[in-house]
């Protein structure tokens, strides 16, 4: 830093006074590391701390605020999914990301239920679309009138060349608290696969890769 | 003539000063020469990642102390995994306890552990005695440290925390056929069933061995025997004791526990599902000479042939039910 100057002192080369103060007052701008938000006003900056930015914000993560849940963005062989008739990310006409209401009917008797990505595949079984549906179990074929089946060991083979892949659990408790369990943190990729001397879509089984 | 005055001059440099972001509490400053980079220094996240083991002291239903652990729930094909005996789901709440009932001693005779556990203090693991180990032959190599290598006074005791998956297995049942068909010993795939009808279990061990399948040789030979389940290695507990603690003693609540994790993700798991067994037809002679019984006699000769010859299609249709996992 500069040293301090007298009344009468000259200044020889003002030029590079003018630079080296603009190399100071440069030097002291504020830039925003790890875990901070800086908002720059004409007053001056303020610094925000963000304690959530530590926190790895990956595809699937569910927010729940009551009985609506949020996800972040994920994809499926490169396809987006949807919730309803819009993206799980929102689109340009409405940026807001859509919500998917819990439905308290789609829980098993013990409580527990999955928020899904159900693909629906094509005729050389490449993923065509993908939607986020919330259910009881993989294999309810009408997720509002869950069966008391035995949990499937695979992804089901739904008719209609679909399939889902469980994203989140989410857990009811007595008190009606709702829990969610992430269980997938990566976008996905799939692949259907035929038991060898087959080609009955209702034995293609279905896996699901990160990617 | 261009006056700047000095007055100006020294409040605009202490202004300067006076913006230098100093460190204060949890942040950190770098200074660079095109600013001043602020960061926020908190402590590393602990992510609590799926199948976390939390090792933990308590008091189990009779009143008795044991260690126990707790596991952050983890998936398996999105399906929950269970522990005991009445199939408690890893996602119940309030969060269920798996007792680790049976240690390994790690310094115990062939014992082993990691190279961490020697800088904390623990002790050599026992060795077997070389007088009972056999005599050393004339010109034998004996090694001899010069610097005996550090070692402390605690014990280490050890537990391994496994997935455990039922499925169907695969083996060779044998059957004698009548020689004259051109077969003698026709070894046939056959299921062996699961033995819990929910698969995916968390259970403790004292040590974790891997699970053997058959070899190409064994299916070949009609000696297959495939195990009904997998295991996966979740992590291992290790409980370092005090110094100098005795031999004989369990670990209680003054030993110090320590996780090493294996698996940081929700898994995936398929079995290879092939069932292809078609019973190979045997080479027979049909010549109806000496009414046929030359015929049963070529056969009966043909019969290690084809006894061969079906074992190879055997072993090479790799029949299995073996599973794979991968963290999704």
């Amino acid at each position: 830093m500069f040293d301090d100057v007298h009344p009468g002192d000259p200044i020889p080369k003002l030029a590079a006074f003018w630079n080296n103060l603009k190399a100071a007052v440069a030097a002291r701008r504020l830039l925003p590391g790890v875990g901070v938000r800086l908002r720059e006003m004409p007053f001056g900056t303020i610094i925000n701390f963000d304690a959530d930015a530590a926190a790895w914000d990956h595809p699937w993560r569910i927010a729940l605020n009551g009985k609506e849940a949020t996800l972040r963005r994920g994809l499926v062989d490169g396809n987006e999914p949807k919730i309803g008739d819009r993206l799980m990310s929102g689109d340009k006409k409405n940026p807001d990301p859509p919500k998917l209401t819990i439905a308290s009917s789609r829980f098993t008797k013990d409580g527990q239920s999955l928020i899904c990505v159900e693909i629906e595949c094509d005729e050389r079984w490449n993923t065509k679309s993908a939607k986020l549906v919330q259910v009881a179990r993989l294999s309810d074929t009408n997720p509002d009138s869950p069966g008391d089946g035995t949990t499937p060991l695979l992804p089901p083979a739904l008719s209609g060349r679909k399939t889902r892949y469980p994203l989140v659990q989410l857990r009811q408790k007595e008190s009606g608290d709702i829990t969610a369990f992430q269980i997938a943190y990566f976008s996905l990729r799939h692949v259907a696969l035929f038991p060898s001397g087959t080609t009955d879509e209702k034995r293609v089984r279905h896996f699901f890769f990160p990617g | 003539m261009f006056n700047f005055p000095a007055r100006v001059y020294n409040d605009v440099m202490a202004a300067i000063r006076r913006g230098k972001p100093l460190r204060g509490l949890r942040s950190i400053i770098r200074e660079t020469s095109a600013g001043v980079v602020v960061s926020a220094d908190m402590p590393p996240s602990d992510w609590n990642h799926p199948w976390r083991l939390h090792p933990r002291w308590v008091e189990d239903d009779k009143g008795k102390e044991n260690w126990n652990v707790t596991i952050t729930p983890g998936f398996v094909n999105g399906a929950n995994a269970v522990i005991g005996s009445t199939d408690l789901a890893l996602t119940t709440d309030p969060t269920p306890t798996l007792k680790i009932s049976a240690f390994r001693d790690a310094t115990g005779l062939n014992g082993h552990y990691p190279a961490l556990f020697k800088k904390l203090g623990a002790r050599k693991p026992l060795e077997p005695d070389p007088a009972l180990s056999g005599t050393l032959e004339e010109n034998a190599q004996v090694e001899v440290a010069l610097f005996p290598e550090q070692y402390g006074t605690r014990r280490l005791m050890a537990a391994d925390v496994l997935l455990h998956i039922d499925h169907m297995g695969i083996r060779t049942d044998t059957f004698f056929a009548d020689p004259t068909t051109g077969n003698l010993v026709i070894h046939s795939p056959a299921f062996t069933s699961e033995l819990n009808r929910y698969p995916y279990r968390v259970q403790t061990v004292p040590e974790y061995t891997e699970v053997k399948y058959p070899t190409m040789l064994e299916r070949m030979m009609g000696t297959m025997d495939e195990p009904n389940f997998d295991q996966l290695l979740l992590g291992t507990i290790w409980l370092l004791s005090p110094s100098d603690e005795p031999d004989d003693t369990q670990p209680g609540p003054t030993w110090q526990p320590y996780t090493q994790h294996f698996v940081f993700w929700n898994l995936s798991y398929a079995n290879v599902n092939e069932f292809n067994y078609t019973n190979p037809q045997p080479i027979t002679i049909h010549t109806g000479l000496a009414f046929g019984l030359l015929d049963s006699i070529g056969n009966s000769m043909l019969t290690p042939i084809n006894d061969a010859y079906a074992d190879v299609m055997n072993g090479l249709n790799e029949t299995s039910m073996r599973g794979y996992f991968w963290t999704l």
